[in-house]
């Protein structure tokens, strides 16, 4: 997994093109993936997740955020950043560029499924900040 | 954070007019964050020392970035019709994620800079300020406008445009470390 530490994008890249190819080849396989769902959760997409998030929270130490805790003028600066700045602030942006700068290159629909996504993106905090 | 998150997303989305399942985004954070966390939580427990979590993260160290890159082919295999009949639509959300991203670097880093606080705090704050966990985001927008949403696939651009972006700050943090107090 080395070479995916050094080239993080070319490999969700690479992904992203073996998905179009895939998708183009064999939908109806892609489309039962999709459908696998339990209560409005998708199967694959648990596993998955699971995945990415589980070994992240196996590699937090809490003792260490007690260190963190000693530096109250950082914690204190990342916390509104995070909590009370960012989620705003990407929200703001988004809505002004789809609902305004992009309004003639996109349908409406489509403009607020994306923008959506983005305040999604904006209100996730960094991986650091799930204890707070 | 499972308290402030789920009322954020709901406040902010809320204003948006986008319909919002208040449940699934509840379930969501609580399938994807809470129980992960306990989860990673009793593995360090019933590990023990650290050597051995140590060695337990070693093998179990490739599965994010293999659920990455499947949860990734995954959407582009449901939005490869999208993306061939309009690629432009990925630098379009591209755009409000680079400005937001260096934007709130600059607020977070120069903060740091007036409130003379060391860099070795700095850097990290910013850094982590500026990061987003992408990979709650893109649970989140699955669970809520399902695989094939414009809303997922807008989760992913960010993921995309993550990794270069942070590279460039820590190059950019680690030139203007002189300018910060260096004390402890």
């Amino acid at each position: 997994m080395n070479h995916f530490e050094r080239f993080p994008s070319l490999w969700v890249a690479l992904a992203m093109i073996a998905g179009i190819t895939l998708g183009a080849l064999s939908p109806g396989l892609v489309t039962a993936l999709a459908g696998a769902r339990i209560a409005s959760i998708n199967l694959v997409v648990a596993v998955l997740i699971w995945a990415m998030v589980y070994p992240m929270m196996v590699g937090v130490d809490f003792g260490a955020i007690k260190g963190v805790a000693k530096q109250p003028k950082g914690l204190i600066l990342t916390l509104v950043v995070n909590w009370l700045v960012k989620p705003f602030t990407m929200a703001l942006l988004t809505v002004l560029f789809f609902e305004h700068v992009f309004a003639p290159f996109i349908a409406a629909e489509d403009a607020a499924q994306y923008i959506a996504g983005l305040i999604l993106l904006g209100a996730a905090p960094c991986t650091a900040m799930v204890f707070v | 954070m499972v308290v402030a998150f789920t009322p954020i997303v709901a406040l902010l989305l809320g204003v948006t007019e986008i319909a919002v399942p208040w449940q699934t985004l509840m379930l969501a954070t609580v399938l994807y964050v809470a129980l992960p966390l306990v989860a990673g939580l009793l593995t360090r427990r019933s590990l023990g020392s650290p050597d051995a979590i140590e060695r337990y993260l070693a093998r179990i160290k490739p599965l994010p970035a293999i659920g990455l890159v499947i949860t990734v082919a995954l959407l582009f295999a449901l939005q490869g019709e999208v993306i061939l009949s309009r690629p432009g639509v990925i630098a379009l959300i591209a755009v409000p994620i680079l400005i937001q991203s260096y934007g709130i670097f600059a607020l977070a880093y120069g903060a740091a800079f007036l409130m003379k606080v060391p860099h070795r705090i700095a850097a990290p704050c910013a850094m982590i300020g500026t990061s987003n966990f992408f990979e709650l985001a893109v649970a989140v927008a699955i669970s809520i406008f399902g695989l094939n949403s414009g809303a997922a696939l807008a989760t992913v651009v960010g993921v995309l445009v993550e990794v270069p972006v942070m590279l460039s700050l820590v190059a950019f943090a680690n030139r203007t470390r002189a300018r910060f107090p260096q004390g402890n």
